[in-house]
């Protein structure tokens, strides 16, 4: 044992070790991004900015069923219901804080009309906190810019739900 | 099938004739005291017939008021007897038996005559109003299969010459005759009677 | 007693009980939809599935009778199996809309499907649809959520006496539905949203409004009218959102009227937020000591005779506590007026001025006279009491005046005082029932206590009772039925003003106008031509009251403060606070207290809590909650009267309109203009 570790130092075998990885690594392909330019590939489940969803006819997908502000563990969603002009109960009123929120997907996961969803954005970041204090139209306005990626994502993850 | 349709045309007043008054009376007076409301069921049917097979809104509430009950409690039975028409029917009212022994034995070709002489489809009134048709279940005429009941008579042991005649007689308003039209008697066989012979009324 | 065992335990049941009721006696729980306590069975659920030995199918415990020696299981498989079976059937047709349906979180369906259904449905095959149905303002119909229980059909025919609901059509196409989907004539028709075990009944005015989760729930007294129902407030953030009844046998069983449960969106409307002061003929807005400092200035300047307070309808009994301790302490005055009607006051015992039988004791009458009252608008709830003691006891009952409708049959006999004067003198065939009955109760209204026959009508009733031996310390008949939650409270706290020959000085006064300064602590409801008074209105809402008023000084409603109400009966009951007023608005013992110091007096009271216990503690009669406390008849004490010949005529109550608060509601407002044929009651949707 003893003797074995005095070879080892001797002959810097740990270093010339080290050193044959470096080498080989040098070949290798690189493992970083330069993000923010380049970003890398999130999963279809990532759970990022919220928004809210609409139906291809621009009907709002929202029901007010109030299942995401009942589940909510940070308690970060408000909501208000009213019946519409056609007897249809929607929002009145959909808030967030975003900076209550903890984003575990708990909204997302309720939510019986895929209406609340947690988008691949991660990058929402303000410079005065009353910016995160998201509202219904802005949630809208999330939803109508990520929709494309938003119905892919759902539609990847839809044979495991 | 729905709840039964009530018609959207509705007449103004209905009132018994004095003969269906007296009938109604009878009636009425067959049930005990505090019990008047019992007689429903057959006050409906005198409307019925008086009414050219159909109920409207106002008799009910005639009905109503003459036993003294809820308007709501006439309304409810009148919907949920199969056998009362909450809309016009016409003067002949032709119910075709469909279940399994008639369907065997050619009732299809009769539902065809009802599409073809009455009107396409069913509970609607002919061209002229005067009659309509529906599918019925079992009307308990098995053994004279195929057959059909206009208002009160049973037309059995049909099949389809036989249907057209007896549907263009109505549609002209004439009482076609009633029973088998294979000429038996009841549901005799049609050779004659093979057991009981020597008895006269068997 | 027989006997029965349920799951292996044995236990003693009364004759008469379904298994279902035993089962609830021994501790095992039953799930139900169709059957209900206060209804009658009908059996057509079958949730209640119970095996009972020696029988091979299942057996309906709600409409099974328990017989002795019976031995019911209801923990088995086959049990399981069969209650399983059964909420299938119930889910086939029953849609999946819980997410935007309102009972969501209150609804038995939900909650019986998760502990007693299956996880899945076999039924693949498409759903019924029915067409909603037109009930009404108040009630909003989902009939595709129907499961065909007909509770709500039993208590529109048993319990609110309106035979109009019923079920159309049979088997899979059974719908529910008024006769040619007419709105429900009945002051208690919102209680089928209660009863209803799904979301085919709905509350209209609270559609999407919120989930019962997000709620506040306060349990609280009702003041509305004067039974002084048992509520329980729902509120979402300050918003009152709902009413909800709460269970009282003694009071209001399960059910609250249509204006107790829907005149909760008038707390949110007119309503008065800061202090306001009349300048050149308009009211502006102002600030508390500015308001306070020209109540001071002209209190300062009058006589305390010509000072007078006048109380309202719903005013609680610490405000009128501390009300008259400012008036007799502060003011020197006792002009204090709780009556805004000439109605005949005796105060000098208490049974003079309640409803002595109380409602429970209704049940137990043999013979009933109504005395120019309509129950039905005055007091819908003990109307319904009535009602009850109808349809089990078959009892015969008889009015003086013309009440209307009042969903059980009765024989007018007669509108007039000579009428009462017959059966005074034993002329009347009533007379001789009277003599035979054991417990009859005579009911006298408001309407038959005014102005100058209103003496003779109570005393000569009083007599007539007394001398055949119907007051009596275990049964009294004598029954007067106040039309205001705060007026036997503020009977109890000497809050009027009479004498020998005059029984309503104040009112008169008002009419001559004599006062220079009238306080009306919430009363809305006083008529009188307006000449020079400085009229001071402390209130909650912008009504009558704060129209004629030169200082307003706003003030919470009976939702917002702690606060104690005795009942028609004389049973003194606590309100909570749900809620809290809107802007500047104090509690009005602290207004008292602020315009007390502004006068440089001092009432020495310092908090609510010290108030209270001093209400309590100020008389007997007030320190047992939710009981009455009946003090003794005193039989001899009687009072001269003579004959007044006049018509009795029952003043009409619109009923939607009867206070400041109803009249603030869209959805009072709604049921009235239906109730006076406004608008069309044809068929919508």
């Amino acid at each position: 044992m003893k003797l074995n570790r005095i070879i080892k130092t001797i002959f810097l075998l740990e270093f010339v070790k080290a050193l044959a990885i470096a080498i080989k690594e040098i070949f290798k392909s690189k493992k970083t991004i330069n993000y923010p330019f380049e970003k890398g590939r999130i999963s279809p489940r990532f759970r990022g900015e919220h928004a809210l969803r609409r139906y291809p006819n621009g009907e709002e997908r929202c029901i007010a069923c109030k299942l995401c502000e009942a589940v909510c563990p940070a308690q970060a969603i408000t909501i208000e219901s009213k019946p519409t002009a056609d007897g249809s109960r929607k929002t009145i009123r959909y808030d967030i804080d975003m900076l209550k929120c903890i984003y575990c997907g708990l909204c997302e996961e309720s939510c019986p009309v895929d209406a609340i969803v947690q988008g691949p954005n991660f990058e929402f970041g303000t410079e005065t906190r009353e910016e995160l204090y998201y509202n219904k139209e802005k949630l809208l306005e999330n939803g109508d810019k990520w929709e494309q990626t938003l119905a892919e994502n759902i539609k990847a993850d839809l044979p495991y739900r | 099938m729905s709840v039964k349709k009530v018609a959207t045309n509705q007449p103004e007043f209905f009132q018994f004739s004095d003969e269906n008054l007296n009938k109604a009376k009878k009636i009425i007076n067959k049930y005990p005291e505090k019990k008047q409301s019992s007689a429903l069921m057959p006050l409906l049917f005198l409307v019925q017939k008086q009414n050219e097979n159909w109920i409207p809104l106002v008799a009910m509430k005639y009905l109503a008021k003459m036993l003294d009950i809820p308007y709501i409690q006439v309304y409810e039975v009148a919907t949920f007897y199969s056998m009362y028409n909450l809309s016009p029917v016409g003067k002949y009212f032709v119910q075709v038996c469909t279940t399994t022994p008639c369907m065997i034995s050619g009732a299809g070709k009769l539902v065809e005559v009802c599409k073809n002489k009455i009107s396409q489809n069913q509970n609607e009134l002919s061209a002229n109003k005067i009659c309509s048709w529906m599918e019925v279940e079992c009307l308990g005429a098995c053994v004279n299969a195929p057959m059909l009941q206009i208002n009160d008579d049973y037309f059995e042991d049909l099949d389809k010459e036989k249907t057209e005649e007896i549907i263009d007689m109505i549609l002209n308003d004439k009482s076609p005759k009633a029973g088998s039209y294979k000429n038996r008697k009841s549901s005799e066989p049609e050779s004659g009677r093979t057991t009981l012979i020597n008895l006269k009324d068997a | 007693m027989p006997k029965i065992t349920v799951n292996e335990k044995k236990i003693e049941f009364e004759e008469g009980l379904t298994v279902l009721q035993v089962c609830e006696l021994a501790g095992a729980e039953i799930p139900r939809f169709c059957y209900h306590e206060k209804l009658s069975i009908a059996g057509n659920c079958r949730m209640c599935l119970v095996e009972i030995e020696k029988s091979p199918k299942p057996i309906a415990s709600c409409a099974m009778p328990a017989t002795d020696g019976m031995v019911v299981k209801t923990n088995t498989p086959f049990v399981e199996k069969a209650r399983k079976g059964m909420m299938e059937f119930l889910l086939a047709n029953h849609p999946l809309d819980c997410p935007v349906c309102d009972q969501g979180g209150e609804c038995d369906l939900q909650d019986q499907s998760l502990y007693y259904g299956f996880d899945h449905s076999r039924f693949t095959e498409n759903k019924r649809q029915v067409k909603e149905k037109y009930m009404g303002p108040l009630i909003k119909t989902e009939m595709t959520r129907c499961i065909h229980c007909t509770r709500c059909i039993r208590f529109a025919t048993e319990v609110a006496g309106i035979p109009e609901l019923g079920a159309i059509g049979r088997g899979e196409d059974m719908e529910i539905t008024t006769y040619l989907e007419k709105s429900m004539d009945s002051e208690l028709s919102a209680n089928v949203i209660d009863l209803c075990p799904v979301g085919a009944l709905t509350s209209k005015p609270y559609a999407f409004e919120a989930r019962p989760w997000d709620l506040k729930k306060t349990e609280s007294i009702d003041v509305m009218d004067a039974v002084g129902s048992n509520i329980r407030i729902d509120t979402y953030g300050w918003e009152v959102k709902r009413v909800l009844p709460k269970i009282n046998e003694d009071i209001n069983d399960e059910w609250i009227s249509d204006k107790t449960r829907y005149a909760c969106d008038g707390l949110l409307k007119q309503r008065l937020d800061t202090p306001y002061i009349r300048e050149n003929g308009k009211l502006i807005q102002t600030s508390w000591t500015k308001a306070l400092k020209k109540i001071v200035k002209k209190l300062n300047n009058t006589k305390p005779e010509e000072i007078a307070g006048i109380v309202g309808d719903l005013v609680d009994m610490e405000s009128m506590f501390i009300f008259k301790e400012f008036f007799n302490k502060i003011l020197t005055s006792s002009n204090l007026e709780c009556r805004t009607k000439k109605t005949y006051l005796n105060p000098k015992n208490r049974m003079n001025y309640i409803f002595n039988s109380s409602i429970n004791g209704i049940e137990q009458c043999d013979l009933m006279l109504l005395v120019g009252t309509n129950p039905r608008s005055e007091a819908t709830i003990l109307n319904a009491r009535i009602r009850k003691t109808y349809v089990e006891n078959d009892i015969e009952i008889f009015s003086i005046g013309n009440p209307g409708d009042l969903t059980y049959p009765y024989k007018i006999i007669g509108s007039n005082t000579q009428v009462l004067k017959e059966i005074i003198d034993e002329k009347h065939e009533i007379s001789d029932k009277f003599k035979q009955s054991k417990k009859p109760i005579v009911i006298i209204g408001e309407s038959a206590l005014k102005n100058d026959y209103g003496e003779y009508v109570f005393e000569s009733i009083k007599n007539y009772l007394i001398k055949n031996n119907h007051i009596t310390n275990e049964w009294n008949a004598l029954n007067i039925l106040t039309q205001n939650a705060s007026r036997v409270g503020a009977v109890d706290l000497g809050l009027y003003k009479l004498n020998k020959k005059d029984n309503f000085p104040i009112l008169n006064k008002l009419d001559t106008n004599e006062f220079k300064i009238l306080y009306l602590l919430g009363a809305d409801e006083l008529r009188f031509n307006k000449k020079n008074e400085f009229i001071i209105y402390q209130g909650s809402h912008g009504d009558l009251g704060a129209q004629i008023a030169d200082v307003i000084l706003p003030s919470p409603t009976y939702t917002e403060k702690d606060g104690h109400f005795i009942n028609l009966e004389g049973r003194i009951q606590k309100a909570f606070k749900a809620s809290y007023p809107p802007g500047d608005a104090k509690e009005d013992w602290d207004i008292i207290n602020q315009l007390s110091k502004a006068l440089g007096k001092t009432l020495n009271i310092n908090s609510r809590k010290e108030l209270e216990e001093r209400l309590i503690n100020s008389s007997s009669i007030h320190s047992k909650i939710g009981e009455i406390v009946k003090s003794k008849v005193d039989t001899n004490e009687t009072q001269e009267f003579s004959f007044v010949n006049s018509k009795i005529e029952i003043d009409f109550v619109d009923y939607y309109f009867s206070n400041h608060i109803a009249r603030s509601s869209m959805t009072m407002n709604e049921c009235r203009s239906i109730k006076n044929k406004l608008l069309s009651t044809g068929t919508k949707g």
